[in-house]
């Protein structure tokens, strides 16, 4: 065995599967968690809004949850329903996590959706008599680009002109909303209504899935009966497409790789020579086609195949999908499942008021505080019950689920500027590995 | 045509008692946003800091069928929700604007949660006038033509803003509290070094946002709607936000920026005629903002430490 | 196994000790900051605090200024024993400190940051600026600190941002002043007049505790040294009774080599060509004002000279980092003694500087070396992923080519990592450094610039690296070094470019004397000096 050989990475199928199975644990632990500590908070304030003795108040926030469960995937027309509310929230969820892949926090998916849909909208009001194999491709397209549009505008300021993201997509957000607003109460207004277009043409509209697979397979499989109650459309099938993209963009080629550099450690990408500032406008420009899309498959997919003045503005969609981003960790998996949770609270939401009596607005505090609870990203008072070997110091040990990426820079400056009074950097890390690194002499008498 | 129409409406006082009543309700959150991003805390949060004390404010003024307390109640409903974004953001150290959009989405579920609740189901009617912020005449002042409508005969509030106004002006840079807020907001390391409490500093800068912002709810809600409706800031928080920005986070820059933004505002009602949509006069402040920050009229800097969390090297 | 080295036991003495630190223990997770750390500083000297980096003398002092907690352990002030919770107490105690990164506010006032959470009036009160100014003038004639109050921060030089941290530490009446590796960012000019004002304070009754590493300023100006290691006592020492040998051997915990063994160079035709090299600071300011050199193949040019006279930015218009706002920069291949073409790499950018052949060992390697977050097999890619080995038309990566190129470096630079896919901070300093060399010098460049290649890492590691770079000259590269340590320098280099204010203003020898090399340093020509 004189050979030098490399022994490290001898990887059976068995220990890549325990590895999977550790990277799962670690990305899903903390997620679930929040989702946990979310649902009982959201158990305690239906038990102080809700009437009666406390046994009451327990069956009531009981009986919540089971109907939101229930009314989420408790048959297959409820799925299909959540699905359709889960398929916009993939996309602008990807929107969101992509950016976030670089460093960029993009609320501005609502905007970027809302331009998506008019644009789409547009098109397919325009140019409604084309048939369906050339309309539809033609409006997803189109959409993709206006958000791209729409997108880099933020990535152009960001990178050229230093605006904060956060700030320029709430600006580009109200824009895009006021803009859409006006176009629809304006120029493509339906005759005789004031606020709405009129609805597509059916060349202009994505089948169900149900209708899609009567007409293909179903032909020879048979016939799902009831088609029409199962409202969720094709768009389902370009979500997966849109991640199956999003896993190989950022896993798989130089531009998902320069994302990370750039999103971790800005300056490591200038020392690399990749181009912050292109990669920046790609990333926001990708993101925004994403959000695009979603807009414009929402118009084509579901009912009422119309845009609505006031719509854009009271889509929480694109805010949603921060959560949805943020929750599942900006993976491709954790984008679905997180998408599934939020859409299914969605489509529940209602069966709350109807069932049990329960304001259906519960849902939004849900979100609200799965947000904070992924926002979290230390809880200081659980670590003074740990024994001091047991406490995590942030930045090193826990990796945080958000990472702050306001001002990275300055961030960047807080952390080297912090690290006199912090412990010394390099004897921190030191415990998984020899703390001497370079053969010293007395080791080299005893060889 | 449209020009005929801008100047004639230009001269009139009603616009811009209009104009100045909308600023002071933007002005309050975005007094609130100076304050807490002055002090290194990013506050996006104060729509639903807004909304929150909008709904609390009828629901005590009818509750107690006392204005003052209404009013009160409107600033601890804004304060509590900032203590969660400060303890959430301080303590906690999460991402702050994920925590402010968590709270702009926890204000509108919650007020729509707890409203059907609270009214069993029948909604909030309209308030009777002694459960109203009055409006206030000074006055002589108030005689004077064009002046004293426009600036003499507003909403009891107005006349608590301008002074709010100019307080936290002075407050913020020329006292000693002032000094340590800029000082915590620029480099928390060096204040904290130099004895200032940075925590306590940061804690009491949003908490006075939220105060801020659940007291333009009033105005809001008490005062010129005189009713709660779901969802009723429809975004003016944000144009508070975009003002914070626009006036360079400081108090009178933000007067400036509201003042402009209200007359927008003001504007896009009476222009109806001339064709110009009223949305795309709603789109003014955000564009405003837009071109400001991208430098065309002067760069605005947020605070050095505006969003990043201050750990204390003792922990 | 221990070391033995030279304690000198100081009679017990009856006198006053300003600051008292007795069995300080502080553990982090996985290492021991503070190992039952002792410290006795008698009233009214200056006390050295040695030590190598990660040493513990940072985390000795945050403790006495309240910043961390200590495990256990007590300490005194004035001989009275105190618990100290925060900067405040510290203030309160009449402890001052001067951190190694300045705890200024760039846009306020020198006023403004001297009174801050001491301001005259107390909180509740305006602030008061003509009261602030007199009494920061009244303060600064007394000590001999000229200062204009009214003056930004973000306007003043360093050693002008040292002496506003000095004032504010007098401001509150401290009697006992902490500062914290004081002389790094300073020129040699600087440095001495801050020995003067220390001199000085020391002579109005204050006690100084001086912290650093630099054992030449230890023995010019302080009376005592404590000495640590690895967290722990090793040497309390009286200044006059000692020299730098023994220091540094209670230091390192044995015998310093203090020069590099290497073979003379034998330098071969020129690879790097500047010319009239000019370039501008983030500010926008000119910071290389027509920079000249030349490295042969098989020479390390050393370039020496106080930090901020345009070091960094010359390394990164080198390595192409950096937009060279006029001049030229080229590099010659030399094989086998043979000079090939000579190619002009100006403004090609970073990552065309790689392929060109240019590596680049940064100087914040830390921050911008490597993203620690990140496992070693990203990081062993990192500024060479769009290169052919690694990736397909530049745009889909060879994830197992990536792997086995990652898996080469570790083994063959001994990176010690449990597996390849391990994030980066989980490796140690060192081994964060070396894979960065390894990276660098794995891809057999022509060119190797090493910015402050040893800064922050131990004595083992800085002779592991000093080895390859000799390596790397023997094997016939251009190698740039720029270090702000002159040892370094002077034992690496085989001619020494010394920079001044964005300018090389002379290239000597390395046998040149450290005193003609610290006139050059500061500007002024040997002949004008001595």
């Amino acid at each position: 065995m004189a050979m030098p050989t490399v022994q490290r990475r001898t990887s059976t199928p068995a220990s890549r599967l325990t590895r999977w199975m550790h990277t799962l644990k670690s990305s899903l632990g903390r997620p679930l968690i929040a989702v946990l500590v979310a649902f009982i908070l959201g158990m305690i304030i239906v038990m102080i809004a809700s009437p009666g003795a406390l046994g009451d108040r327990f069956n009531t926030a009981v009986s919540a949850y089971y109907n939101l469960v229930m009314g989420s995937f408790g048959n297959i027309q409820s799925i299909s329903y959540t699905l359709a509310k889960t398929t916009p929230l993939i996309f602008t969820g990807l929107a969101v996590a992509l950016a976030y892949r670089a460093g960029l926090f993009n609320i501005g998916a609502a905007g970027q959706l809302a331009v998506g849909a008019m644009v789409a909208g547009i098109i397919g009001l325009k140019l409604g008599s084309l048939p369906g194999v050339i309309l539809v491709p033609m409006m997803l397209v189109a959409s993709m680009l206006a958000g791209a549009f729409w997108g880099s505008i933020v990535g152009i300021l960001k990178a050229w002109r230093g605006a904060h993201e956060v700030v320029t997509s709430i600006m580009l957000n109200w824009i895009a909303f006021y803009v859409c607003a006006a176009l629809v109460e304006g120029p493509f207004q339906a005759p005789g209504l004031s606020q709405q277009t009129t609805p597509l043409s059916a060349s202009a509209t994505l089948p169900s899935l149900a209708n899609l697979y009567n007409q293909t397979l179903g032909t020879i499989f048979g016939q799902i009966p009831l088609a029409a109650q199962y409202t969720v459309d094709v768009s389902l099938l370009l979500a997966f497409v849109a991640l199956v993209v999003y896993w190989f963009l950022t896993s798989r080629t130089t531009f998902g790789y320069s994302l990370r550099v750039i999103g971790q450690n800005p300056k490591a990408a200038r020392y690399a020579g990749i181009s912050v500032k292109r990669n920046l406008v790609l990333a926001m420009a990708l993101a925004g086609a994403f959000a695009g899309l979603a807009g414009a498959t929402r118009l084509m997919g579901q009912s009422p195949y119309q845009l609505i003045s006031s719509g854009f503005s009271s889509d929480s969609t694109g805010f949603d999908a921060i959560g949805v981003a943020l929750l599942g960790r900006t993976t491709a998996i954790g984008v679905i499942l997180s998408a599934l949770l939020f859409g299914g609270l969605q489509q529940a939401g209602p069966f709350l008021q109807l069932n049990v009596g329960v304001p259906g607005d519960l849902i939004y505090i849900l979100q609200a505080l799965v947000l904070f609870a992924v926002a979290v990203e230390y809880v200081p008072s659980f670590q003074r019950f740990l024994p001091p070997f047991m406490r995590r110091t942030k930045p090193v040990l826990a990796p945080p689920l958000v990472p702050n990426l306001i001002k990275s820079e300055a961030l960047l400056e807080h952390a080297s500027g912090s690290s006199t009074a912090g412990p010394p950097e390099a004897t921190l890390t030191d415990n998984s590995v020899g703390a001497t690194d370079a053969p010293t002499p007395a080791t080299s008498q005893e060889d | 045509m449209f020009l005929q129409v801008l100047g004639h409406v230009l001269i009139t006082s009603d616009l811009w008692q209009a104009a100045l009543q909308f600023a002071a309700l933007l002005l309050l959150p975005a007094l609130g946003g100076v304050i807490s991003e002055r002090s290194g805390v990013v506050n996006i949060a104060m729509e639903g800091m807004m909304l929150i004390g909008a709904y609390a404010g009828v629901m005590v003024a009818v509750a107690t069928h006392n204005i003052l307390l209404g009013v009160l109640g409107a600033m601890i409903a804004g304060g509590l929700l900032a203590l969660v974004h400060a303890i959430v953001s301080i303590n906690f150290m999460a991402n702050q604007t994920v925590s402010g959009i968590a709270i702009n989405i926890a204000a509108l579920g919650l007020t729509n949660f707890l409203l059907p609740i609270q009214t069993n189901g029948q909604g909030i009617t309209a308030l009777d006038s002694s459960l109203r912020l009055p409006q206030a005449a000074l006055g002589p002042l108030a005689h004077i033509p064009f002046i004293g409508p426009v600036l003499f005969q507003q909403n009891i509030l107005f006349y608590v803003v301008v002074l709010i106004v100019i307080l936290l002006h002075f407050l913020l840079f020329r006292t000693n509290i002032g000094l340590r807020i800029r000082a915590v907001g620029e480099h928390p390391q060096a204040a904290d070094t130099a004895g200032v409490n940075v925590r306590l500093v940061r804690y009491l800068c949003v908490v006075s946002s939220g105060l801020l912002s659940g007291l333009a709810g009033a105005f809001l809600s008490l005062g010129i709607a005189g009713i709660f409706n779901q969802d009723m800031t429809a975004g003016q928080g944000y144009i508070a936000l975009a003002a914070m920005i626009f006036g360079k986070y400081t108090p009178f820059g933000a007067a400036g920026a509201c003042i402009v933004f209200g007359l927008g505002e003001a504007l896009s009602p009476r222009l109806q005629d001339t064709g110009i949509s009223a949305n795309l006069l709603s789109t003014l402040p955000y564009l405003l903002t837009l071109v400001a920050l991208v430098g065309l009229v002067g760069r605005t800097m947020a605070p050095a430490a505006d969003g990043v969390p201050y750990e204390p090297a003792a922990e | 196994m221990q070391e033995s080295t030279v304690v000198t036991q100081r009679p017990a003495s009856s006198s006053l000790y300003a600051v008292e630190m007795r069995e300080i223990y502080k553990a982090w997770p996985g290492v021991v900051a503070s190992d039952h750390v002792n410290l006795r500083v008698r009233k009214g000297e200056i006390h050295a605090l040695v030590g190598e980096n990660g040493a513990g003398k940072s985390t000795l002092m945050n403790i006495l200024y309240g910043l961390v907690t200590p495990d256990s352990g007590e300490v005194l002030i004035n001989d009275r024993v105190v618990h100290i919770a925060g900067p405040r107490d510290a203030i309160r105690l009449g402890i001052g400190m001067v951190h190694q990164h300045f705890m200024l506010i760039p846009p306020l006032t020198v006023a403004e940051n001297i009174v801050l959470g001491n301001e005259p009036g107390g909180l509740v009160s305006g602030y008061q600026r003509r009261r602030a100014n007199e009494e920061i003038k009244a303060l600064s004639e007394r000590y001999g600190l000229p200062i204009d109050p009214n003056v930004l921060v973000e306007k003043l030089s360093v050693g002008q941002q040292q002496r506003v941290e000095i004032l504010k530490m007098l401001y509150r009446g401290a009697d006992i002043l902490v500062m914290d590796e004081p002389t790094g960012v300073l020129t040699p000019q600087e440095t001495d007049d801050l020995f003067a004002v220390l001199r000085d304070l020391v002579k109005q009754g204050k006690t100084v505790i001086f912290i650093t590493h630099k054992l030449r300023e230890v023995l010019a100006v302080t009376d005592t040294i404590t000495v640590l290691r690895r967290g722990k006592n090793v040497g309390e020492l009286i200044t006059r009774e000692t020299n730098q040998r023994e220091i540094a051997r209670a230091m390192v915990g044995r015998d310093v080599l203090l020069r590099v063994e290497k073979e003379p160079a034998r330098p071969g035709a020129v690879v790097v060509q500047v010319k009239n090299l000019q370039a501008q600071s983030d500010r926008d300011l000119a910071v290389l004002h027509g920079i000249n050199f030349e490295v042969h193949a098989g020479e390390i040019l050393g370039i020496a000279g106080v930090e901020g006279n345009g070091q960094t930015e010359l390394v990164e218009v080198l390595a192409g980092m950096r937009k060279a706002t006029g001049g030229q920069i080229t590099l010659t291949e030399v094989k086998d003694g043979v000079a090939g073409p000579a190619k002009d790499i100006t403004n090609i950018g970073a990552s065309n500087a790689r392929i060109a052949g240019v590596a680049h060992i940064p100087e914040d390697r830390r921050e911008s070396g490597l993203v620690i977050t990140e496992s070693i097999v990203d990081n062993s890619i990192l500024g060479r992923h769009h290169w052919r080995e690694f990736s397909r038309n530049s745009i889909i990566l060879r994830l197992k080519q990536i792997a086995s190129w990652a898996n080469k470096l570790i083994t063959e630079f001994d990176v010690r990592t449990p597996s390849a896919v391990a994030a980066m901070r989980t490796l140690s300093g060192g081994n964060q450094q070396k894979l960065i060399i390894a990276r660098e010098l794995g891809s057999n460049p022509i060119f190797l610039i090493a910015a402050q290649p040893t800064r922050g890492v131990d004595i083992g590691a800085i002779e592991f690296i000093h080895r390859q770079l000799i390596a790397q000259r023997d094997a016939g590269k251009a190698v740039l070094l720029i270090s702000a340590e002159l040892d370094e320098i002077r034992s690496l280099s085989d001619r020494i470019a010394v920079m001044y204010e964005g300018q090389i203003v002379d290239i000597v020898s390395p046998e040149a004397t450290e005193e003609e090399l610290g006139c050059l340093m500061t500007g002024s020509s040997i002949v004008n000096e001595v």
